[in-house]
């Protein structure tokens, strides 16, 4: 018996298996003759069992599969050590960037170092920025220092990040920030995906697709037709509830998407022009008409921007999505929350988004979340 | 070229490695491996944007 190689979550959606291995935080999607494989293997006490216990296969088949499905399993129990980070204290200075923002109620102060590192957060929060509080619930310092940039919280040093991965140091703020404006901790997320989100009063749409596919530049289009921008780009979950938390950051949109946003909003957006990481950026204010910090989602959407294409949204395979949606995203290895996302994935439904036309997209997503 | 086409390319290399690897039970059905971000993390950098270190 092979048993100590089991993975640690198994759950069947439609036709697939999805099973999740806590050491590595792996998952791997099987077909169902996959499945009955990796079970077939785990249950076997040596090779030579398995091969009888196979009777599809011929031996020599057989003998490669059995080698495999030990590579595989031995590869999702590796364990992958993340160094800790090296402890800094926060130095006096006078030279802040301070920022005050109003993020629901909840006021949080942040100090840059200098304009370089302001322009890595501030911009998305620049609409909620407010000159009058003084008090404030938390504050965050970022600074450059030893080559890399310095998150502290209230003082205390959360993370290190290399310059180039200050990706990572938006994504840790991101955290924290969503920590503080709900009263959470970072144990409490199920994950944190690289998506936009819409809404209605009732229920979210998720959409997914890699940079360039068109996902904030849909959210916009969609937003100024009046549904609720409730994420961009950065989509998180609570894991007990599964429900989406507002993320308030602007939307990011590149250049090449400034006429089509021009020909929808006049006035509520600013461009940045260059030394954004990313070029020339205009960011658009959220509106979110919803009341509610949370609200569930069950339905996710792969877009596909296609010039003159005509416009389509069928259901998809989880695969397919899942390609995409896991390694593109922070999910969290917390035995509990990797339950709770698969119990998740279980109650979603996944389309794929093909268009060109924003009176028809726009039809589309009125339809879908009307049913 | 992008860095994010770069990034997948780099990702789809990998990825036929790896089902070269698993030839067999590639053969057999559905089979991916995939692992999440180690950590949270906004949008990746594009390799030809702008260096705001620079």
């Amino acid at each position: 018996m092979n048993l100590s190689l089991a993975p640690d979550h198994i759950i069947k959606i439609k036709d697939v298996y999805v099973l999740w291995f806590q050491k590595s935080n792996k998952y791997i999607v099987l077909s169902e003759d996959n499945f009955t494989i990796l079970q077939n293997y785990l249950k076997s006490k040596d090779i030579l069992s398995f091969i009888n216990n196979s009777e599809n296969y011929s031996t020599e088949s057989s003998k490669n599969i059995y080698a495999e499905v030990e590579q595989l399993l031995l590869e999702c129990h590796e364990e992958k050590i993340i160094e800790p980070f090296k402890s800094e204290s926060l130095k006096d200075s006078s030279n802040w960037l301070s920022k005050i923002y109003n993020i629901k109620g909840v006021i949080l102060k942040v100090n840059y170092a200098s304009q370089k590192i302001l322009s890595l957060i501030h911009q998305q929060f620049a609409h909620l920025e407010n000159t009058e509080k003084k008090i404030f619930k938390a504050e965050f310092h970022i600074v450059l220092e030893n080559d890399q940039l310095q998150l502290f919280k209230n003082k205390h040093h959360c993370g290190s990040f290399f310059k180039a991965d200050y990706h990572l140091l938006q994504g840790k703020f991101a955290i924290e920030l969503l920590c503080e404006t709900t009263d959470t901790n970072e144990a409490d997320w199920l994950g944190a995906f690289h998506a936009s989100t819409i809404s209605n009063q009732r229920e979210a749409i998720m959409l997914i697709g890699e940079s360039g596919s068109g996902k904030s530049t849909l959210s916009a289009i969609l937003m100024s037709a009046g549904f609720n921008l409730v994420a961009d780009d950065f989509t998180p979950v609570l894991s007990k509830s599964q429900t989406i938390c507002c993320y308030p950051s602007a939307i990011s949109i590149k250049e090449g998407s400034f006429a089509i946003i021009e020909s929808l909003f006049s006035d509520n957006s600013e461009i940045f022009v260059s030394k954004s990481p990313k070029g020339k950026i205009r960011y658009i204010t959220p509106i979110n008409k919803n009341q509610t910090k949370e609200i569930h989602c069950n339905k996710i959407v792969l877009v596909n921007y296609k010039k003159n294409a005509n416009t389509t949204l069928e259901e998809v395979s989880i695969e397919k999505l899942l390609n995409i949606l896991i390694p593109d995203s922070w999910i969290s290895p917390i035995p509990e929350n990797a339950a709770y996302f698969l119990n998740w994935l279980k109650q979603i439904t996944f389309y794929e988004l093909t268009y060109s036309d924003n009176e028809e997209v726009i039809l589309k997503f009125q339809k879908l979340l009307n049913n | 070229m992008n860095k994010k086409m770069q990034k997948n390319q780099i990702t789809r290399k990998e990825a036929l490695k790896k089902m070269g690897k698993y030839a067999a039970l590639t053969a057999v059905g559905t089979f991916l491996i995939l692992s999440p971000t180690h950590a949270a993390q906004g949008s990746p950098p594009d390799p030809g944007g702008d260096d705001i270190w620079n």
